[in-house]
């Protein structure tokens, strides 16, 4: 190239900045836009990869769900390919935080795999540590250094007996960090409390007081040097995991036989023990019993040796009584002739003492001749006396004797009785305890037996059981099975579809702005390149700088744009990401292969435009080309055919209605790139609109109920009822219904979603609960009938299933049925079958209890839902999960905030894509038009007249893109869901009246502030200077 | 008084250090309905000048005064006012917008006036009844030419203000338009002003005024203007 030549190029650029600079503004979009969002899903895909790489997260996890032993790790590193294998243990448990039961997931602290990313604090170091998940020190105002208290179910010992699981547990907070294994807010779903896990925490593995492992955590050869997300690095893993998958029935069966063993050698042990114990115990009743037989006949003996003794005594006692009563009748007898005697010896005495007395008085008078004769008398009447005397004593000591006897006898007799009485209580005595010994004997005998029969149930009961001992079943799990790391690649893929529309839209407008710009660049230089052409430089000489005018700014555009796209997107799009997912910070690259595809195209765009332009030009000869061009002549347009439109119009409208149809590019132009802009707008908020909906649609409208509860399966019919009617008699619920839900599975095309079927107990009620309806026709509703089924809509869409269609429906147990397709219901998230009772007997055969109930609370707190729920799961037997679907809502609200973002990405980028094509075209049509504002500038048209001149064309174009836009937006907004959505939801594809306005109402705003400025720049231009000349 | 005093006025042009004086003190009068032919050298100010007077252009100092009226005065939108209602422009390469018909050109003008003329009867007067509804470009340069001075006359102007109007046209041509400026002049009692750098052209005006170097060093007034018929150069 020539240095003159140069350096007109250098000037041109300087001369004409303003084209220079929307050239390079709209590629710098084009290019940024394109490489920004080309840019984002393998940005984000690097930062996993990356961070994966760092924390050595596992390739390959196996669990089994009897544990893993230290044989089963000896036989994993065995197999080739593993780089590294650590074993380590997980569980849930409650921590107790401020009074409040919180369930996480307890793990052991990482060695080498799955490392932790520490964001304060330090790592355990010994057993009485532990860290945390920094979230939960953010909510539950709990500080580092604070102790918490772990409760974990105990663990079994060698003989199967309860021991704690932890060796300490109460811990101290060390330190939180992030672990690589939990990059989505999903913590999920455990047998504990409310079916949530809150958070995560780590202890050391010492921690935990067992020798089996839950999971052993493998990294694969050379798998970290791969990108985690390619199929190659899928490849790598999965050899390794087909060999762990060779091995893995050996083991299951190894570590069966080991659990079998141990716990058939225990039954067989405590079936001897129980034997032992049966056989000695029934020695023992044996010898209680005839002891109880010996006392038995002792007792006998004792009674008739006692009855024995009392007939004889009692004959005794009879005799002496007998001979006593004799004694007494002889003594009476004795007794009454000693009275008769006694009164005869009396009167005897009596006479003989009147004889005395006689005699005495005779002696008196004659003393001494009676006197022998007194004497005589006398001592007759002292022997008599004295005999009589002596009678009554023999008598009275003979009575006294009798007496005594008798007293004796009576005596004897007492002391007999007494004793006997005494001997008859002892026996009694004895024989009462007897019975006792024997009742308690039976007793005994019976708890004995009891025992043993419990015992002997236990041990049929292990012995069955054994039986049922299922073989451990090993999962060998990899990076796909980890849900946050899934749905975030997913994610991806999805900002990865986006990205393949978006920049086509900058693209087109990029290569319709540079045809404009460069077409009137060059037909502006007309004269020079007929001058330049005259002096005899070569076409291509001439064309080489509009070709480096434009080239260099499509390279400053692109270059700044590719930084800036580079850099900003992706860190706005991680940034949101970053929202949900807990993850390193974006390492930003600078992706050469999409830099270079996007200069290409740009240059494509650009410089073809240019080049097109010029050949077109260059092809006139010097002589044609220094003359002024030929203004384009004006020519009628098809809308003056149609007069009676035509005479209605004003004189300005005429002008502008032909001026609209004179420049078809700038037509074209404006249109695309308003239209774009619009439908840009519009889908950022249809976008919002869309995955707005769903949920408050979902949740509110379609199902009405708050809280689902799960029964456990085993309930029975009664008991279900039962439940029922304690969670209908909550003050807080409103209203229930019992239903049956299970997955189940429709046959068609490949069909890998899993579908929850709803047998609901009444299909009248459901109603209240659930809205069968049509998505469009609202007011529409269905009611289920026992021929056919209702299924959702995407579920339908995805299968290509039509009303009035047979499907085949799979069941948990493989059982197909054939059943009729009613009506497809509107439903966004997840996929429904709705059947009533009736028909679901008729097509499976068998009988169908509920397993769940629907409820409607009232309006609740968040605290109150808690309460509500840990009320309803107090009742552990029959109840296994409470869910509300308060918590879905939640956290699509998180997700909505997150569209925000998105919303305004795509405003401004739709905003800098209309300033740039509408003030391009506003600097095209003014440069163009140039003479013609001058001279009716001349003519003295105010400001505004001569804005309106041209303004108004601007106006309509605009008014034309954004109707166009409207359709775009509809069209962008339909497609972009198409892409996103995920094959589990459906986006509610309305979108709002409002979106449409917004969509308008800033394009309008952008549009406004072009025409402002057009408005000042037409208010700039010099008459004089534009009509002077044609040059 | 004067129809149209020029009085002491000055145009200065500044470019950065240097300022060039397009006009310097330059001093003439016009009377009503005269036809007055400025001539002069290219760079003389001539067109300084007319602008000026046409209101597109305003003086750095000195006094306009056209009809009583001060326009050296006026404010930016008084002067779109002066030029939309009091001027008729015709430029050398006519301007007419390409877009427009040449009814439609005329009527350009005329929609924003308050006392036009009917663009019919104009165009049939400049001799164009058969072409009004042809687009410049089917036109020739001297029906394009008339299509100008037929806006130019339309809005009925104190005055009608020509620049070179014959210069991009052939003698014959030419000719037809000076006439055409010629008998508006005459029959209309317009007051014309044309600039040319053509002395010949200097015997059909009522009044010539020369210039050179930024003013007007001579002004002549002729009593007996000559028919343009009869002026050949």
């Amino acid at each position: 190239m020539k240095k003159a030549l140069l350096k007109d190029t250098i000037k041109e650029i300087v001369n004409n900045f303003k084209r220079f600079i929307s050239l390079l503004l709209i590629v710098l979009l084009g290019v940024g836009f394109f490489c920004g969002i080309k840019a984002t899903s393998p940005d984000m895909k690097n930062i996993i990869d990356v961070y994966f790489d760092e924390k050595q997260v596992m390739d390959i996890q196996v669990l089994s769900t009897l544990g893993l032993t230290n044989s089963d790790i000896e036989e994993l590193k065995k197999i080739e390919g593993i780089e590294n294998i650590e074993e380590s243990y997980s569980t849930d448990a409650i921590i107790i935080s401020n009074e409040e039961e919180l369930v996480v997931k307890l793990m052991a602290m990482p060695k080498l795999i799955n490392q932790v990313n520490i964001i304060e604090g330090r790592l355990p170091n010994n057993n009485k540590e532990c860290i945390i998940e920094p979230s939960f020190l953010l909510e539950t105002k709990h500080q580092i250094g604070d102790k918490i208290t772990i409760k974990v179910e105990d663990t079994q010992d060698e003989d199967g007996n309860n021991k704690p699981l932890l060796k300490e547990n109460e811990v101290t907070i060390v330190g939180t960090a992030n672990s690589p294994l939990y990059i989505s807010r999903d913590r999920g779903t455990t047998k504990l409390e409310s079916g949530k896990i809150s958070y995560y925490m780590y202890v050391p593995l010492e921690n935990f007081d067992t020798d089996i492992s839950t999971v052993a955590y493998i990294t694969v050869k050379d798998a970290n040097n791969l990108k985690t997300y390619n199929t190659k690095y899928e490849e790598t893993v999965e050899e390794v995991e087909d060999k762990i998958n060779n091995i893995t029935e050996e083991r299951e069966q190894a570590r069966y036989k080991e659990i079998y063993e141990k716990a058939n050698k225990k039954v067989q042990d405590s079936q001897k023990e129980l034997d032992k114990q049966k056989q000695k115990t029934e020695n023992e009743i044996k010898n209680a019993k005839n002891e109880i037989e010996n006392a038995k006949e002792q007792l006998e003996k004792g009674r008739i040796e006692l009855e024995n003794k009392m007939a004889s005594t009692n004959k005794q006692l009879a005799e002496a009584k007998e001979k006593l009563k004799k004694s007494d009748t002889e003594l009476t007898k004795n007794e009454e002739a000693f009275i008769k005697e006694k009164k005869m010896a009396e009167a005897e005495i009596q006479k003989a003492q009147e004889q005395l007395k006689a005699l005495q008085q005779l002696e008196q008078m004659n003393p001494g001749t009676q006197t022998e004769l007194i004497e005589t008398i006398k001592l007759k009447i002292e022997t008599a006396q004295n005999q009589l005397l002596q009678n009554e004593q023999q008598l009275a000591k003979a009575r006294e004797t009798l007496n005594e006897q008798k007293i004796n006898l009576e005596n004897k007799e007492k002391s007999a009785n007494q004793e006997f009485v005494k001997a008859q209580n002892e026996l009694n005595i004895a024989q009462e305890e007897i019975k006792t010994n024997e009742a308690k004997l039976n007793t005994e005998k019976k708890k004995a037996d009891k025992e043993i029969q419990k015992a002997q149930e236990k041990i049929d009961e292990a012995k069955t059981k054994l039986k049922d001992i299922k073989k451990p079943e090993w999962y060998v799990l990899n990076r796909n099975q980890n849900v946050g790391y899934v749905s975030y690649l997913q994610e991806t893929d999805r900002i990865n579809n986006i990205a393949k529309v978006f920049p086509v839209v900058f693209f087109v407008v990029a290569a319709l702005i540079s045809l404009t710009s460069m077409t009137r660049m060059v037909e502006e230089q007309r004269v020079q390149i007929g001058t330049l052409k005259a002096l005899g430089y070569n076409k291509r000489q001439i064309a080489c700088k509009y070709i480096i005018y434009a080239s260099l700014a499509t390279i400053v555009g692109g270059l700044i744009g590719m930084t800036i796209g580079f850099n900003l997107i992706p860190k706005i799009i991680c940034g949101m990401y970053g929202m949900m997912y807990t993850l390193p910070e974006a390492v930003l690259e600078f992706n050469m292969e999409y830099a270079i595809y996007g200069m290409i195209v740009a240059i494509l765009c650009t410089v073809g435009a240019t080049i097109y332009t010029c050949v077109k030009e260059l092809n006139n000869t010097p002589a044609n080309l220094m003359r002024p061009k030929a203004p384009k002549p004006g020519k009628r347009v098809l809308i003056e055919k149609i007069s009676f439109i035509w005479k209605r119009l004003n004189f300005t409208q005429k002008v502008t209605a032909r001026n609209i149809f004179r420049y078809k590019k700038r037509f074209l132009m404006t249109i695309i790139g308003v239209a774009a802009c619009t439908s840009l707008i519009i889908a950022g908020f249809g976008l919002r609109d869309a995955v707005g909906n769903m949920i408050p649609s979902q949740y509110g409208e379609i199902f009405t109920y708050n809280v689902e509860i799960t029964l456990k399966d085993t309930l029975k019919e009664k008991e279900i009822d039962n439940e029922y009617e304690k969670i209908a008699n909550k003050e807080q619920i409103k209203n229930s219904i019992k239903a049956n839900m299970q997955s189940v599975n429709i046959i068609k095309n490949e069909n890998n979603q899993s579908i929850q079927l709803i047998v609901p107990e009444d299909k009248e009620k459901l109603h209240d609960f659930i809205k069968l309806r049509d998505r469009t026709k609202k007011e529409d509703e269905y009611v289920l009938n026992n021929e056919s089924i209702i299924i959702t809509e995407k579920i339908a869409k995805l299968l290509d299933i039509k009303e009035n269609e047979i499907i085949t429906i799979e069941n948990a147990d493989k059982e197909q049925v054939q059943v009729k397709v009613d009506k497809i219901t509107e439903n966004y998230l997840r996929h429904y079958i709705y059947m009533t009772q009736e028909l679901y007997e008729k097509l499976y055969q068998k009988e169908i209890k509920p397993n769940t109930i629907l409820s409607i609370t009232d309006n609740l707190t968040q605290e109150q839902e808690n309460d509500l729920g840990k009320e309803i799961l107090k009742d552990k037997d029959a109840i296994s999960g409470v869910s509300f679907t308060s918590t879905t809502t939640d956290i699509f609200s998180e997700v909505m905030d997150n569209m925000g973002m998105v919303v305004w990405i795509l405003i401004i980028a739709a905003g800098l894509l209309a300033l740039v094509v509408l003030y391009n075209l506003s600097n095209t049509n003014i440069s163009e038009r140039i003479r013609e504002l001058a001279t009716i500038k001349v003519l003295g048209f105010y400001d505004r007249e001569v804005y309106e001149y041209i303004g108004k064309e601007m106006i309509i174009l605009t008014i034309i893109g954004m109707i166009l836009g409207l359709v775009g937006g509809l069209l962008l907004t339909n497609f972009i869901i198409k892409t996103c959505e995920l094959d589990v939801l459906m986006f509610d594809p309305k979108i709002k009246v409002s979106s449409y306005l917004y969509g308008i109402g800033i394009t309008a705003i952008f549009a406004a502030i072009v025409n402002i400025a057009t408005y000042f720049s037409l208010k700039k231009i010099n008459m004089i200077e534009s009509l002077k000349s044609v040059e | 008084m004067s129809y149209i005093q020029f009085k002491n006025v000055i145009k200065e042009y500044k470019m950065g250090e240097v300022s060039i004086k397009a006009l310097d003190k330059t001093n003439f009068e016009i009377e009503k309905g005269e036809l007055t032919i400025i001539v002069g050298p290219s760079g003389a100010g001539k067109t300084t000048a007319l602008n000026i007077l046409g209101g597109m252009d305003s003086a750095t100092d000195g006094k306009v005064i056209i009809d009583n009226k001060e326009i050296s005065s006026l404010k930016e939108k008084e002067l779109i006012k002066y030029r939309r209602e009091d001027i008729g422009f015709v430029f050398q390469f006519y301007n007419l917008v390409q877009n427009l018909t040449a009814l439609e050109n005329v009527e350009l003008a005329t929609q924003i006036c308050k006392k036009p003329l009917n663009p019919k009867t104009i165009l049939k007067k400049v001799g164009l009844q058969d072409r009004m509804n042809n687009f410049p470009s089917q036109l020739s340069g001297g029906e394009q030419q008339r299509v100008a001075i037929a806006r130019a006359i339309a809005k009925n102007p104190k005055l009608l203000l020509c620049d070179e109007p014959t210069g991009a046209l052939d003698y014959k041509t030419g000719k037809q338009i000076l006439q055409l400026l010629q008998d508006t002049c005459r029959k209309e009692k317009m007051t014309v002003i044309i600039i040319t750098h053509n002395q010949a052209l200097t015997p059909m005006a009522d009044r010539v005024i020369h210039f050179k170097n930024g003013t007007a060093y001579d002004i002549q007034v002729n009593q007996n203007p000559t028919p343009i018929e009869e002026i050949e150069w």
